[in-house]
């Protein structure tokens, strides 16, 4: 035993051990990305098998079955119209989950090609670009995203347009930084001395390195994002009734707390337990994918 | 050192200055000027290992970086070939740069940490049109060239070694087939045993694909192991330039001396005493006038601080720029 441990290790297993793999293993035997992970998981099954899961329309009304608590037959209980709130639980998740997602990639999306022009340019280019991105910044987020659907109107898509444009400054913020670091480097410099132009200098060398903090920053975004989207809804200003949210589902059970509570808790603990599930999964993303921690 | 050395120079460098700053809008950001390079003439011959040394900071790896145009120059022209390369733009300076490459001193942060060695040698030539094939033909042959394997292509340059990486990053350079490399302190980064052996792969590279070099160091013994000619930069000018063994054996600058005093040993081979220079060198911001070393040197008088000596030929091959020297 004591032999095999000093022998120099064989080089050819180093040829497949490649970072991603590496990662991989790593991500693994990381607690909260694992919990995160699979609370993530669980969540995302739920609601796209919502209907194995629940035989009930979540928009169909009943005038017979009012605030019922839950039992059997509707296992979140009803609402005021009679609605089964586990149908409107699951669909509505499918909304809020994927409306978060879509906000924080078109957020990254255009965060980061911002990001990457105004920190590989520079100049007066980039110094315009950057001052852009922080004027939008010095807005509170959720007062920005209010003015931004109080001038599209309200709905989903607009709702998420409106996240969406507050989360751009935040990438290009992140993006700018770290491509003004990496441009820097010598590997750069190689590149350019090759033959290499900009765009793609910045497709093949710099977006690939500052990838996986946009990664990190989109988990940990996604959260606040479904929480924002979720706060439009409350107020009315994202999706419109009958479509189920969970933002607009608590606003419909707020009315009736002490009436009926199953209204209100079944939404709030989905909508924490997705929020605390994409939180969980930033933070150990962020331990795997941070390159100064060593192999 | 470079075996089949032509009189011909393949880029000739004429008073070329590259400054930092003296941009904007009020007079005291235009009066900030940092003189990097300020007023370079130079002959690089084809086929020669031309060395240039320098304290930190003294222009030497400016000069190299504006060379490949990673700086602009402010003023000047760099002729490679009799193209003038300090004011070509796009396509044309593309087309320039492929005949000219470089290595870099730090070969931890030379080569993109998430491409696989393959990509990173094959770089120049996906960028250059190569067909597929080809470039792989061309890339497995450059990895034995620097002396690696085959295997190690689909590796990442995590998983090697300094030396190896250095090696990695030669292969990426010759890939592109250059007439001219630019190697900016390619083995200060690296343990001593490894020096050796990538300074003897660039003789052996020069030899076989005729390769004309910019070998910048500050590395004394280094740079006389591989040099064919020596230059010598203070605050960003030429001081002095002479075939490697006239400049070790005989330096007319003060600032030469000085500079090969401090090569340990020496004082027991040559039996000169070490010079030991008062003072730090002054403010590329600010250069003195006059003479740039005359704030250290101690043959200093009262004409150094009025004219700025030019660099003239005080023995035939043997350049130098000193009031005194002769």
């Amino acid at each position: 035993m004591a032999i095999a441990e000093t022998l120099p290790a064989d080089d050819s297993g180093l040829a497949a051990k490649t970072p991603l793999t590496v990662s991989v293993l790593r991500a693994f035997r990381h607690r909260s990305l694992a919990a995160g992970t699979l609370i993530c998981v669980v969540l995302a099954a739920l609601v796209i098998c919502a209907p194995l899961l629940t035989g009930f329309d979540p928009a169909k009304q009943s005038a017979m079955e009012t605030f019922q608590a839950p039992s059997l037959a509707h296992p979140m209980g009803t609402d005021a119209f009679g609605r089964d709130m586990m149908a409107r639980v699951l669909y509505g998740g499918r909304v809020t989950m994927l409306a978060s997602l879509a906000v924080v990639v078109m957020g990254a999306i255009a965060g980061t090609i911002l990001g990457l022009v105004a920190g590989y340019a520079g100049g007066a280019a980039g110094f315009a670009i950057m001052r852009l991105v922080d004027l939008l910044l010095a807005f509170p987020g959720i007062l920005l995203a209010l003015a931004i659907t109080a001038i599209l109107g309200p709905g989903l898509v607009n709702g998420i347009i409106a996240i969406s444009i507050i989360l751009v400054p935040v990438y290009a913020r992140l993006v700018e930084g770290a491509t003004r670091e990496i441009r820097s480097l010598p590997f750069v410099d190689a590149a350019i001395v090759l033959g290499a132009g900009p765009i793609r200098v910045m497709a093949t060398h710099i977006l690939p390195n500052v990838m996986s903090s946009v990664i990190v920053m989109t988990t940990t975004w996604l959260g606040v994002a479904a929480l924002w989207i979720t706060a439009l809804g409350f107020i009315g200003l994202g999706v419109q009734p009958p479509q189920p949210e969970w933002g607009a589902i608590l606003n419909d059970g707020q009315m009736f707390l002490t009436l009926a509570w199953w209204m209100t808790v079944f939404p709030g603990v989905f909508l924490s337990l997705f929020i605390i599930g994409v939180n969980l999964m930033g933070d150990g993303l962020r331990d795997v994918l941070d390159p100064t921690i060593a192999d | 050192m470079g075996k089949h050395v032509s009189e011909d120079a393949l880029v000739s460098i004429r008073d070329l200055k590259v400054h930092y700053g003296g941009k904007g809008v009020l007079a005291s950001q235009r009066a900030d000027v940092v003189r990097a390079v300020d007023g370079v003439t130079l002959d690089i011959r084809r086929g020669e290992t031309l060395g240039l040394v320098g304290e930190s900071g003294c222009g030497k790896s400016t000069l190299g970086r504006a060379l490949m145009r990673l700086e602009d120059p402010r003023e000047g022209s760099i002729l490679f070939e009799g193209e003038d390369l300090a004011k070509a733009r796009g396509q044309k300076l593309r087309d320039l740069r492929k005949d000219m490459q470089v290595i870099f001193q730090d070969p931890m942060s030379s080569l993109d940490p998430r491409m696989k060695i393959r990509r990173i040698i094959a770089e120049g030539l996906v960028i250059g049109g190569v067909p597929k094939a080809e470039r792989d033909a061309r890339v497995e042959e450059l990895i034995e060239i620097v002396g690696l394997r085959r295997e190690h292509l689909d590796r990442y340059p995590h998983e090697f070694s300094g030396g190896q990486r250095q090696r990695i990053g030669i292969a990426r350079a010759l890939a592109m087939r250059p007439k001219f490399v630019v190697a900016d302190e390619p083995v200060s980064a690296l343990d001593v045993s490894i020096q050796s052996q990538v300074l003897n792969l660039l003789s052996d590279l020069q030899d076989s694909f005729g390769l004309t070099y910019l070998f910048i160091a500050h590395d004394l013994s280094v740079v006389e192991y591989i040099s064919d000619r020596v230059g010598v930069m203070y605050l960003g000018r030429l001081v002095e330039l002479a075939d490697t063994a006239d400049l070790y054996a005989n330096p007319l600058m003060p600032y030469t001396q000085a500079l090969l005093s401090a090569i340990p040993d020496r004082e027991a081979e040559t039996g000169e005493a070490r010079i030991i220079l008062q003072g730090d060198v002054p403010s590329p911001r600010n250069p003195p006038s006059g003479c740039p070393f005359r704030t250290r040197c101690w043959r200093a008088e009262a004409a150094c601080a009025e004219t700025r000596p030019e660099l003239r030929e005080i023995r035939p091959r043997h350049w130098a720029a000193c009031h005194f020297a002769e």
